[in-house]
């Protein structure tokens, strides 16, 4: 009888210990977990929105939060940026779509430590042809204005709040031409060209 | 017998509390960290399978641009991101059949590291 209460013990206490070895593991760090390992997040679930689960991940500071304004795209979705400050230095532009999620990238040093621009690319659909396409960005503070540049070397202006946050969404024309974004130009308050910022084309 | 019965009770709460444990998400590396990814090339994870991919994400240098997205059956992108730095993704429904991808979609060659999130759900 001691030996099935011992031996029963025994798998109480391993299966305890696995648990709480799973739960003591954040999950965060990219560079702690083994290639070949699932580990499990703590706090478990799927708990919160697209934009909360996204602040978990990004390890944001808690009320480092700053909303820059929404803008409406052509179907009537808005679109909400934010800037975020994680607790390993990093700052991140953030934009969460109530129906497409939320979506972030983190700098170090800061957004504008190497381009006075941070920005992403959005898309639906794709590779080879897309159905959505959308830049979203954030100019540093002394940006006054802001032009994308297309692939076919043509340019569309884009609208800054007053926080210096901007959507430029694709019309079905450059989306079937294909006319995609491929390049960003920083004007200053003189209205000389302060930097200009070229990525490769959605795909 | 009432030791035994105690006994059996602490080993069924073990076991519930470590099938709780087990039914969280999980982070699952797919790519790095630190691995090379070399002008147009990407990494992919499998389809879903006993669990869903919740969130991609893809760690790089503030200077290396790139992109996340998820891959339908039939070879589809949706919800992809691009962007320079740390990329993270996360979906409103996820209750679909898709895998993870990252790619580095520049001319340039770069070290970096993906990941998603998995919400175990049961297998079929």
């Amino acid at each position: 009888m001691r030996r099935l209460i011992g031996l029963s013990v025994t798998a109480a206490l391993l299966a305890v210990a696995g648990y709480v070895h799973e739960r003591s593991d954040d999950g965060g760090s990219l560079r702690s977990v083994n290639h070949a390992e699932y580990i499990s997040r703590a706090g478990g679930g799927i708990a919160g929105s697209p934009l909360e689960r996204l602040e978990r991940s990004m390890k944001a500071k808690p009320g480092s939060r700053k909303a820059l304004g929404g803008v409406r795209l052509a179907d009537g979705r808005r679109i909400d940026l934010y800037t975020v400050e994680t607790e390993d230095a990093k700052w991140c532009f953030v934009e969460d779509d109530p129906e497409a999620g939320a979506g972030g990238g983190c700098l170090e040093g800061g957004l504008f430590q190497e381009r006075r621009v941070a920005f992403s690319v959005n898309t639906q659909g794709g590779p080879e042809r897309f159905d959505e396409l959308y830049v979203s960005g954030l100019v540093a503070p002394r940006i006054r204005s802001a032009e994308l540049t297309l692939s076919d070397g043509s340019a569309r202006p884009v609208d800054l709040s007053k926080t210096g946050a901007f959507v430029y969404e694709s019309t079905d024309v450059e989306l079937a031409s294909p006319m995609l974004p491929v390049g960003i130009r920083l004007f200053g308050a003189n209205g000389n060209l302060v930097e200009a910022v070229s990525f490769p084309p959605a795909g | 017998m009432k030791r035994v019965g105690t006994a059996l009770a602490v080993v069924v709460l073990a076991l519930t509390s470590f099938g709780v444990g087990s039914a969280a998400a999980y982070v699952v590396p797919y790519a790095g960290p630190g691995e090379w990814f070399a002008p147009g090339q990407g990494r992919s994870t499998d389809y879903d399978w006993c669990g869903w991919w919740t969130e991609n994400n893809f760690a790089k240098s503030p200077s290396a641009w790139g992109l996340v997205t998820f891959i339908t059956p039939g070879g589809g992108w949706r919800y992809s991101e691009q962007k320079y730095g740390h990329i993270f993704r996360t979906l409103p429904e996820y209750r679909w059949f898709k895998k993870l991808h990252c790619k580095n979609n520049t001319g340039s060659g770069y070290q970096g590291g993906c990941w998603g999130d998995r919400q175990p759900a049961q297998c079929a």
